[in-house]
This record gives structure tokens, sequence and C-alpha cells, in this order.
């Protein structure tokens, strides 16, 4: 009966009226008759795409497939140890609190020289609510930093009343997926088996990856199918760990992936609900619109890198990064894609450039941007 | 047509019977088989999987794949490709030379570019141990600074691109036969002496593929490895492997 009912109700939300809209009505018949909830999570995101590509004729309706896709979750799917809970999957890399979206900076900020007893107190004192932790990026966090040295980090962060947001990695850079040498590929894979098992014992639920380097060297189309190999590698170890991967969108430096779209079509041959998109709203320069990146990956959006980019204006010292608010992305419209697509998860601060002097007041300054952001006062 | 219950049965056991003796005896193998074209998968000794997968591609339906320890030298085919070849059993080299010998034409793929310097030196003594080849240590064509190395210097890998005879090296191997085509070279190319038979491919001045009448056959040796192109779906590189097959 309850199944008849939200199938009328699916029906009545779906009802063609524009064109992309058909593709929802379609998505939505198919959810009801065929999809295994894997499936529906992944059609979420492609009415999501033909929502965004159909020039978001049909948001609201797709707000109620959504809703409907998480009842039909609710009902269908067995709980127990071996079976996994996609509603909380479906919110688990978001907040608890719904709606209200969490603060992060990564260890990697943390002043030269400071231990990161000192740095977790600064990350506190600045009014953030979590941490993210960069594997092979600090002293503390290594490859060769043990299981039990892991565990005392968590403590570590949990005294200092933080909660570990997710884990990075910058190790990719020297040792891409894409690489070649099938050797540098085995290590880059067991670095994201070590971000993974890490993230397990740091107790969050969502790593990023630098997917893969096109350089003059390696070709585009080889790295595609190398990261396409890597990640379908990794996909069990991910969701094993029950830990979602969030490959990140560094569109120049990579050349990798470089419009919403290339990204979108990527995720969906990955094909697994733990691979999704680390977006970093500061990384598209002038290859397109964070806002549009936000709309369109909605959902599998695990984590958000806040940092500001100088599209026109030219470089700062040596990079086109800057601080929130003085550089050219669209920070309005980037909070409206954000409401727009209900996302209330970890926010984190990744300001590749830093204060020259008294680094500690960038902590302060970030995090007072971030809630101007949050409380949308823009 | 009428068929009594006691002539099926007969005709039943009989089947059965032949069916479980061919299999008791080997009948059922390879052994003299027919074949066009023949991947062989190397195994442990295939150090780029991708390789062979990008032939395994390219060519589709259109081919045997077959595990090294299955070849048999009694095979006819025309055409054997070792893809991304480290290290080989000297019983499966003979077996190759033996078909070569008989008609075949090998292309024998080097994989030895990422290999450490103990394993590469291995890999030459074995191709000229079973193949009469002399190869050189890999070259990297990427050991010179490239323009966008300053431009993301905290960021990206340091590449570097190798000069050749002063000159800034093109990542390309020309191949000259059997059609003129150039492909990306795979970074580290292993260059092949010409002393023995006639260059096919050449990066700068490098040979670095060559081919060489064996018997009836033809041995094609490729240094900079092809595979990863395929796979890739790199045009030419399809392009002059089905110039080589229909040669």
């Amino acid at each position: 009966m309850a199944f008849c009912a939200l199938f009328t109700r699916l029906l009545s939300a779906s009802r063609p009226q524009k064109n992309g809209d058909s593709a929802l009505a379609g998505i939505a018949h198919t959810i009801i008759f065929w999809a295994t909830p894997e499936d529906a999570l992944r059609l979420g995101a492609a009415s999501a795409a033909a929502n965004c590509l159909a020039g978001s004729p049909g948001a609201t309706r797709l707000g109620h497939i959504r809703r409907l896709q998480n009842e039909i979750r609710l009902e269908t799917i067995e709980t127990g140890p071996e079976h996994f809970r996609y509603d909380s999957f479906l919110r688990s890399s978001w907040s608890a609190q719904e709606g209200v979206m969490k603060k992060s900076i990564g260890d990697n900020m943390i002043p030269r020289g400071w231990s990161f007893e000192q740095g977790l107190e600064l990350v506190k004192k600045a009014g953030y609510d979590g941490i993210e932790l960069w594997l092979g990026e600090v002293p503390w966090f290594q490859m060769n930093t043990t299981d039990t040295q892991v565990t005392e980090l968590r403590r570590k962060v949990e005294n200092a009343g933080l909660v570990v947001s997710n884990v990075s990695t910058g190790l990719h850079w020297k040792t891409p997926l894409s690489a070649r040498d099938p050797k540098v590929r085995a290590e880059a894979i067991r670095i994201v088996e070590r971000e993974l098992e890490t993230a397990q014992l740091l107790g969050c639920d969502a790593i990023l990856v630098v997917t893969g380097l096109v350089t003059q060297e390696v070709p585009y189309n080889e790295v595609y199918q190398r990261c396409l190999d890597a990640m379908q590698q990794l996909t069990p170890v991910a969701a094993k760990a029950r830990v979602k991967i969030g490959c990140e969108n560094c569109n120049s430096e990579q050349r990798f992936l470089l419009t919403p779209r290339e990204f979108w079509t990527f995720l969906n041959e990955v094909d697994s609900p733990f691979v999704g998109i680390h977006l970093d709203v500061g990384n598209i320069h002038d290859t397109g619109f964070a806002e549009q990146w936000i709309e369109m990956h909605g959902p599998r959006i695990t984590r958000i890198h806040l940092k500001d980019v100088m599209k026109k204006r030219g470089r700062c010292c040596d990079t086109v990064y800057t601080s929130l608010f003085i550089g050219d992305n669209d920070w309005p419209a980037i909070r409206a894609a954000l409401t727009k697509v209900r996302y209330d998860g970890w926010l984190i601060a990744e300001m590749e450039a830093r204060y020259r002097y008294a680094q500690d007041q960038q902590f302060y300054d970030t995090a007072a941007d971030m809630d101007r952001l949050i409380s949308a006062k823009l | 047509m009428h068929i009594s219950r006691r002539n099926f049965l007969h005709g039943m056991t009989a089947s059965a019977g032949t069916l479980w003796s061919s299999r008791v005896t080997g009948l059922d193998n390879l052994a003299g088989r027919q074949f066009d074209c023949v991947v062989l998968d190397l195994t442990s000794h295939c150090v780029l999987g991708e390789s062979l997968q990008g032939y395994q591609a390219a060519f589709a339906d259109e081919h045997h794949c077959l595990a090294a320890d299955r070849l048999d030298s009694r095979w006819r085919c025309r055409m054997v490709i070792a893809p991304g070849v480290g290290m080989m059993d000297p019983a499966i080299g003979r077996m190759l030379l033996e078909l070569v010998q008989g008609g075949t034409r090998l292309v024998l793929e080097s994989g030895a570019g990422f290999l450490s310097p103990a394993e590469t030196a291995a890999h030459q003594r074995m191709l000229f141990r079973c193949f009469e080849l002399e190869v050189e240590p890999p070259v990297d064509l990427w050991s010179g600074k490239l323009a966008d190395d300053d431009l993301f210097a905290s960021r990206s890998s340091p590449h570097r691109r190798k000069t050749i005879d002063g000159r800034q090296a093109i990542p390309y191997v020309r191949y000259v036969w059997p059609r003129e085509i150039m492909v990306r070279g795979f970074t580290r190319v292993i260059p092949v002496s010409a002393k023995l038979g006639e260059v096919i491919g050449w990066v700068g001045s490098l040979a670095v593929a060559s081919k060489r009448p064996v018997g009836r056959g033809t041995l094609i040796f490729l240094g900079s490895p092809l595979g990863p192109a395929l796979r890739a779906s790199d045009p030419e590189a399809r392009s002059w492997l089905q110039s080589v097959v229909s040669v």
C-alpha cells in the first residue's frame, strides 16, 4: 500500500512539463520499477545533472524525488552488519545537524615550528569544528605513521574538542595514479589505501585524492584510462572501509576532468557510491563557475575546499589563489548553489596563499569569512 | 527420421566415451591448432599489464589471448604478439623462435623501460640469448625541463625532456614500416641495434624498433610499448598495428 502511495506521489512529482522534465519522469519511473537502492542513488545524481542541463526547470520536483528516494531506501534496505544503510550513506558525509555547514581547516596550515597540540588549540580557539589531516605533509602524519600513532592523533583531536573532517594528501602530485611506471602506480594506490585505513582509524568517512595528472609526457587518454582503473580497483576497498573517495578537481594543475560534465561522466564510469567529488571552489579558474559544479554534482560532493582565486587580476606572489572574498569567485552564487543542492556538510579552508606574518591570525580571519559565507551575509 | 531407443543410447555412449578419452589423452589441447593472431599473456613476466589489455582491446574478437604456458611450437599461426615483455622463460623463448622459423610473425614488445638496472640487464641478456636481439638500457625521453615546471613548481612532478643530438627530443616514435606513422613514445625507450635487421622505428636518431627475417617468419621488436597507446584508443597506434597485421 505504502509502495503504491509512493508510486503515485513520485509520478505526480515528476509529471513532464518542460523538455528536461521528461528525463526526470523517466528516471522516477525507473527508480520505482527497476532500480536497486544503489542504482537509485546513482539516478539521483543523474537526475541532478538532467536538471542542470535542462536549465533547472524542475528543481522542486527533483527535491521531491530525492525525498522519495530516501523513503524508498528506508523502506527497502535491510539493516545489519552485512547490509549498508544507503540513507545514512547519503547524509553521512554531511553534518549531523541538518542545515548547518561545519568549518574545518587543514593541519598543513599550522604554522611551521608549532606542535600538533598547539595547532589544535589554535584551530579550536578560532572557531572551527574540525580539522583536515594531510597525509605526508606534516611531521605527525606520514605514510610510516603507525596505526597506534594515528589513533593517538585522533585522541588529541577529540581532547581538543574537534573531530577529523577528512583525510587528504598531496602525495599524488609526485606519485600519480596515472603514472606510466607500474611501480609508481602501485605506490599511488598504496597511498590511497593508507588514506582509507587512517580515515577509519580517525573516525571520518571521506578522503581526498588527486586523481590523475595530465602532463606533456603522459597524455590525457592514458591518464583517463588509468584513473578509471585505479578507482575501480579502489572501490571495493573504500566500500569495505565505509569511506568515500573524493576525487578533487584540480583543474588547472591536473589538466584533467576540466569541466563539470566531464567529471560527471568520469564518476558515472567509475559507477560507485563510494567515489564522488571533493570540490574545490577555488580551483575552477577560467574553465567554468564553481556554482555550476555544485549544482551538477550535488549529492556526489563529499567535501568542499574553500579558497578564492584571482581569475582576472593576475597572480599574487607565486600563486593565483588568495583568501576568501578578495578573489574573483562569485561567493553569493556559490552560497546559493549550496542551498539549492541542500549541502550541509564540511567546508574546509585551504589557504594556499599564507600570511607572511602573524600566521595564526589567518585562522581567525578565515573562520570569520567562513561564518559569513555559512550565514549567507554576503 | 526414426531413431530407436537402443541406437540413441548407443550413439550417446559412444560420443561421451570419445569426449572422455580425448580429455584423458590430451587430444583437446591446442597442439597443432591454427590461429590467425595470438596475443600472448606472459603472466608475471609481462611487466606492463595495460599493454596486454591494449592489444586485446585493439583486436577485440579477432584474436586469441593465450597464456604462455599453453604455447606450443606445433601451432600454426600467422602472428603472435608478446606485449610488455620483462623476462621470459627460456622454453617459451625457444618455442617462440621455432614458431617464427616456421613462418610466424612475432611482435616482441619490450616492457623494460621501468625495470631496475639489474632487471634491465637480465632483460638484455634474455633478448640476446633467445632472439639474438641487442638492446641498450632505457633512454628517458623526458629528462629536459618543461615549460610549465615553473608555473606549477609547487605541485607538479618534475618532468624532464631528454636532449638528443643537441636538440630537444620529440616525444614521438616515427615508424617507417609497414607505413610511415607517428605514435607517442612511452617515456623510456629501449634502443635496439640495427646490426641484424632493419630499423623500422626511430625517436630522433635512436633506433627503437626493428624487424628481421628469421627462417620463414619475421621478428619485430618494439622498444617503445605500443599497448598503452592502443588502450587509450590512439588512432595512429591502431592504424600501425592494423598495417602490421595485414602486411
